[in-house]
């Protein structure tokens, strides 16, 4: 099937016309001023056109993309670069108007503030994704041909311990041993170090794979089959074997009708089965899953426990760091905790979120599924005036260090210095504010985010998502937050897919409906 | 860094310059891609540099239907840009880093410009005119011409421009940019552990 891009074709009439043009002035001018002169510069020119929109066909009618070889032979790293930038393009471009806005939310800006408030946050967001999606890669196989050890399903670790600054110790020693298909969840309080806990584990076992909170960040591919035959690709198996696995990983997972799909307009929930199952066909035996219910509904929960079951089948080793412990009690097999960089075998003791539901304000929980149109709506109301945290949260953020976004928080809302730091705090981060922002855990940079924006004079406050990656403690903390705001008269929209949250701080609900029953957003 | 993640960082930031390129064609001048293409060069060397131009010029030529013969001109250009860019001197110094980021941007600027007005130049004018190539002339004689050639037909101004809008951006965000590229190196790599 081929289509005439019209619009591509049009630029090469116009440049014809031009370099025509072109040689025609330069004749008149810089030879003599004649109408035979004129004519034959045209006719030379013309010449030139033709071949111009000779090209202007060709690009109108090729699509070069198709020629790009899938399992290249040479210059594997640069194809295999030139394939992520153009997958890529259509996603990054997003998240500049995205970022944009997220800019006018936070004050207004001019000029270079502006300049530096969207440059930033795109490319670091860049940045963090290339990071995200290169250990994917790896995970799946890139980089280390065939040479790479065995993939494993027996977790054997004996020195834990990590820092990522010298003498600052996250983990500090003992050893994780975890047997073969076993499903085992690690609790842990806000940025204690559940995600490099798994990071460690990803780099010690071969073939692990590691899937964080937003899945998506870990794919390359404009279409769900690509994405899952990525891994095979890099053992460089046979196209006829590539096809039998995959159909066999989509039969699995549920994923046979959406093989065509572009992965990132997914809804979170296939997003999430997408990596898992990318994950299983490149013949990974392990599973890290960062924070797996976090971003998801009800029904995409479902479908996560009914993964879990699959994975259980296929005696795959599935290691979950979670703050929502109590969903994942019967599925696990060991629960660990991780207080202060030790790991103890035990079930972490539940403590229950406090309800404070203000009488006389108005706090509002807007509830439904992904898709549904909770972000669009919270945006919407931004725009006439109200103060929103968006989701994810770090698009607010663009300053070299925490310190730096927390004075010009001060700065930005009039308000006396270390006004927003003491808000951070009550969340509970103990963080080196020398930091960059952008190296928090994702509860620290929502607990920095809310702060930043509940220092200013408010009059509505809108939060997306304002428990993703938070513990209990962190969660009680917004909870009280919540309850002071709306009794000083603020009203208060949320939108949340954490129920246990909403019934604890809202006194109206809104359940907005999916305009389409489909899975597929 | 491990190789995977400078793979997937190139792909990002090509993407980043290609999107770059697609909206800043028709403004005269904006080569907005030029700063980041330079800075990633000195931040993560020569190679990594030459290979970023060239991304960023290959994914938007794909991207906006713009393959043709003057491709690989511009794929050499830009390559070299990235790669001259790496091979600056290094220093921890940021001042001392945007100045000798933003000198370099100014000559690859022109150097960009007249490496493709070189080629450009036959196929514009046609022979006979007294800015055209003169065969047999002296070097001095054509080099002359071709400077003629360079200010009459605007792309003197054009790389003025280019060079102009890459030295400001330099200045206005060039240390944060370098900041969060080098980023990317010091994010923990777990393997080495």
């Amino acid at each position: 099937m081929t289509t005439f891009r019209f619009k591509v074709f049009k630029q090469y009439v116009w440049l014809a016309l031009f370099v025509v043009l072109l040689r025609v002035v330069f004749r008149l001018v810089f030879d003599s001023f004649d109408l035979e002169n004129a004519w034959r510069a045209a006719t030379e020119g013309l010449m030139l056109a033709l071949w111009v929109l000779g090209f202007g066909v060709l690009n109108a009618f090729v699509n070069f993309r198709k020629f790009l070889p899938r399992s290249p032979k040479y210059f594997k790293n640069f194809i295999t670069a030139l394939n992520i930038a153009l997958t890529l393009a259509p996603e990054i471009a997003r998240s500049v108007t995205r970022v944009r806005e997220a800019g006018k939310l936070r004050a207004r800006r001019r000029g270079f503030r502006l300049l530096h408030s969207v440059v930033i946050p795109v490319l670091s967001n860049a940045i963090d994704q290339a990071i995200d999606l290169g250990d994917s890669m790896q995970g799946r196989g890139f980089g280390a041909g065939l040479k790479r050890a065995a993939a494993s399903s027996k977790i054997e670790i004996t020195n834990l311990s990590f820092g990522y600054q010298p003498d600052v110790y996250v983990l500090r020693g003992g050893s994780l041993s975890i047997e073969p298909g076993q499903l085992v969840t690690i609790a842990g309080n806000t940025g204690c170090g559940k995600s490099t806990l798994l990071k460690v584990i990803e780099s010690k076992v071969p073939g692990a794979v590691y899937v964080n909170q937003f899945p998506r960040r870990g794919f390359l591919e404009d279409n769900v089959f690509d994405e899952l035959a990525f891994g095979l690709r890099q053992k460089e198996k046979s196209a006829a074997v590539i096809r039998d696995r995959v159909a066999e990983a989509a039969r699995s997972f549920g994923l046979e009708k959406l093989l065509l799909e572009d992965p990132q307009v997914l809804s979170a929930g296939w997003q999430q089965r997408v990596a898992i199952a990318s994950g299983v066909c490149s013949g990974s035996k392990v599973l890290l899953l960062d924070e797996p219910l976090s971003a998801l509904d009800a029904q995409a929960c479902e479908m996560f426990f009914e993964t879990l079951k699959e994975l259980k089948h296929q005696k795959i080793t599935v290691v979950i760091a979670e703050h929502r412990i109590e969903d994942l009690q019967e599925t696990s097999d060991v629960f660990l905790t991780l207080d202060e960089g030790k790991l103890t075998e035990r079930f972490p003791e539940r403590t229950e979120l406090k309800d404070r539901i203000s009488l006389t304000g108005n706090v509002l929980a807007l509830l439904g599924s992904n898709g549904s149109g909770k972000t669009t709506k919270l945006r919407k109301l931004a725009e006439s005036g109200g103060t929103l945290v968006p989701q994810p949260a770090s698009d607010l953020l663009y300053l070299d260090t925490v310190a730096e976004e927390l004075r010009q928080a001060d700065i930005d809302a009039n308000q006396s210095s270390g006004s927003a730091a003491t808000l951070f705090f009550k969340f509970g981060p103990q963080v080196d504010l020398n930091q960059n922002p952008r190296d928090l855990s994702e509860g620290q940079k929502l607990a920095l985010a809310i702060s930043i924006q509940l220092v200013k004079p408010l009059t509505q406050l809108l939060l997306d998502e304002p428990t993703l990656g938070f513990d209990t403690p962190s969660r009680q903390q917004l909870v009280d937050t919540i309850f002071e705001i709306s009794n000083s008269g603020t009203e208060v929209i949320v939108a949340t897919h954490d129920l246990e949250f909403a019934t604890a701080i809202a006194n109206r609900t809104e359940r907005l409906q999916t305009r389409e029953l489909s899975d597929v957003s | 860094m491990l190789a995977s993640r400078h793979v997937a960082l190139l792909g990002v930031l090509a993407a980043i310059n290609a999107l770059v390129r697609l909206m800043g064609t028709g403004v005269a001048g904006i080569e907005t891609a030029f700063a980041l293409i330079v800075l990633a060069g000195y931040v993560f060397g020569w190679r990594f540099g030459a290979a970023l131009g060239l991304l960023s010029i290959l994914a938007s030529a794909m991207m906006s239907g713009g393959i043709g013969p003057w491709l690989p001109f511009q794929l050499s250009g830009a390559a070299l840009v990235g790669a001259g860019a790496g091979l600056l001197p290094k220093t921890k110094e940021m001042k001392a880093r945007l100045v000798v980021t933003s000198i370099y941007a100014v000559l690859a600027s022109y150097f960009y410009g007249i490496f493709l007005t070189a080629w450009t130049w036959p196929l514009f004018v046609g022979p006979g005119t007294s800015i055209s190539y003169l065969e047999g002339g002296s070097v001095m004689e054509n080099v002359s011409r071709f400077v003629q050639f360079e200010i009459v037909s605007g792309g003197l101004l054009w790389d003025t421009g280019r060079a102009i809008t890459t030295v400001v951006l330099i200045a206005l965000v060039g240390k944060t940019l370098m900041l969060a590229l080098e980023r990317a190196t010091t994010r923990p790599d777990f393997s080495k552990i």
